[in-house]
């Protein structure tokens, strides 16, 4: 039984390993909204002489998108905007914008403004038929007021003192606006849900998977791995270089944010990125040192287990591009983790394969 | 610097890299980094493989 415990403890790991990865894809793909809107349109909307025009001369200064819905579950909007011409902040156009969501009777279902338009909206409610989505434009501090208190909006005199924000309104100039309207049908598990769900699983099994090796290594001591003094070396020296991969890359991402460098990844991206690389040049080096895997190792089960996850993050990594949920407003997302996760484990295993095939086995005697 | 007396005690006892590698409790890839003079062992290292193949440290490291 002794014998075999190294065996059954990477059978186990890499079985809860699998049973994870496929719930996270599942809850992935239960969650992608099946009934769904978007919206994306382009907006030239001009301020003179104290007025606000769209596009050509128009009676009101709106956009007006109709659409309809064919399901009722519940809905999660998400309002998006921004300037082409640069990325102006939301407080610097020389307008306020109001989107004012009615049904086909006209009656108001949602509207947010100014701030709020770059949000996530959950709309309960929504019942299957025909909508419209008003843009509106205004230049006039008196007319948006009029239309947030018909829309029953409480104006109060603290809430006047919030105009102070927009510095520029009012001020003439033209601009050229992006919006995305995105509504989403909320099909039983959100995305949202589907991802902390993993995440949250993923962590607990990992801290337990963490704390039952670390009790079997104490008590079984031929689970720990034992390096000789070459191997304990060169791992040292992998160690170094990992360590200081990570810290040039720190570095390199603290300058970025100084400078307010735009890069096309999130933070959670750019942090994980530095871990992997860190991760990638340890692996690598002691692999090509014969210093990774331990006297005590079994090497093809370890390599089995790398597979198996390499090929389970890339398959999940690929079903997030393919949803479109990796890049997003031409950013990558912490979605995409999972395909860097496997793509490192990829290139562990090629220089495996590079090591065995220039002689890692040639030179025995 | 290669090592010829090291291996040439190992080929004396009809040991290969493997069987030295598992008697003396490294892998056999230190034994082929020693053996080709990539790798400095420790001494306890040396008096293991010394022990191991019947030989002295002066036969087996020391440089003349």
């Amino acid at each position: 039984m002794k014998k075999h415990l190294p065996t059954i403890i990477a059978s186990l790991l890499a079985f809860v390993i699998l049973v994870m990865g496929g719930t996270v894809l599942i809850l992935n793909r239960n969650s992608t909204p099946e009934h769904a809107c978007r919206f994306y349109f382009q907006s030239n909307i001009s301020v003179k002489d104290g007025r606000v025009t769209v596009g050509e001369e128009t009676e009101t200064a709106e956009n007006v998108i109709p659409f309809t819905l064919s399901e009722d579950p519940e809905y999660h909007l998400h309002l998006a905007w921004e300037d082409e011409d640069d990325e102006r902040s939301q407080s610097d156009p020389g307008f306020l914008t109001l989107m004012v969501l009615e049904d086909n009777e006209g009656e108001v279902v949602a509207y947010c403004s100014g701030g709020w338009l770059d949000n996530d909206m959950e709309l309960d409610e929504l019942k299957a038929g025909e909508y419209k989505a008003h843009f509106r434009f205004f230049v006039d501090e008196k007319e948006f007021r009029d239309c947030l208190i018909e829309l029953g909006e409480d104006i109060s005199e603290e809430a006047k003192g919030s105009f102070d924000g927009y510095e520029n309104f009012g001020e003439e100039g033209s601009w050229v606006v992006n919006f995305s309207f995105e509504l989403e049908g909320k099909n039983g598990v959100t995305y949202q849900t589907g991802i902390r769900l993993g995440v949250l699983f993923g962590g607990v099994i990992g801290i337990l998977a963490a704390l039952l090796l670390i009790l079997l290594t104490k008590k079984e001591k031929t689970l720990k791995g034992q390096y000789d003094e070459r191997q304990e070396f060169y791992r040292g020296r992998a160690f170094k270089y990992g360590f200081f991969t990570m810290l040039i890359y720190l570095a390199i991402d603290s300058c970025v944010s100084v400078a307010e460098i735009e890069l096309p990844m999130d933070r959670a991206v750019m942090a994980m990125l530095g871990l992997l690389l860190g991760i990638l040049v340890f692996g690598s080096y002691s692999i090509w040192k014969d210093a990774y895997f331990s006297l005590n190792d079994k090497k093809k089960t370890t390599l089995i287990i790398f597979s198996l996850i390499g090929l389970l993050e890339l398959l999940i990594g690929i079903s997030n591009i393919r949803d479109g949920s990796a890049y997003v407003d031409g950013q990558l997302t912490y979605q995409c983790i999972s395909l860097m996760v496997g793509i490192m484990f990829v290139i562990l295993l090629v220089v495996v394969a590079l090591k065995v095939f220039t002689g890692g086995k040639g030179s025995a005697e | 610097m290669k090592n010829l007396r090291l291996k040439s005690a190992r080929a004396a006892m009809d040991l290969s890299q493997q069987e030295l590698a598992d008697r003396v409790g490294v892998s056999r890839q230190t034994i082929n980094a020693i053996e080709k003079g990539d790798y400095n062992p420790s001494i306890r290292l040396c008096l293991e493989i010394c022990k191991t193949l019947g030989k002295t440290l002066d036969e087996l490291f020391w440089e003349e």
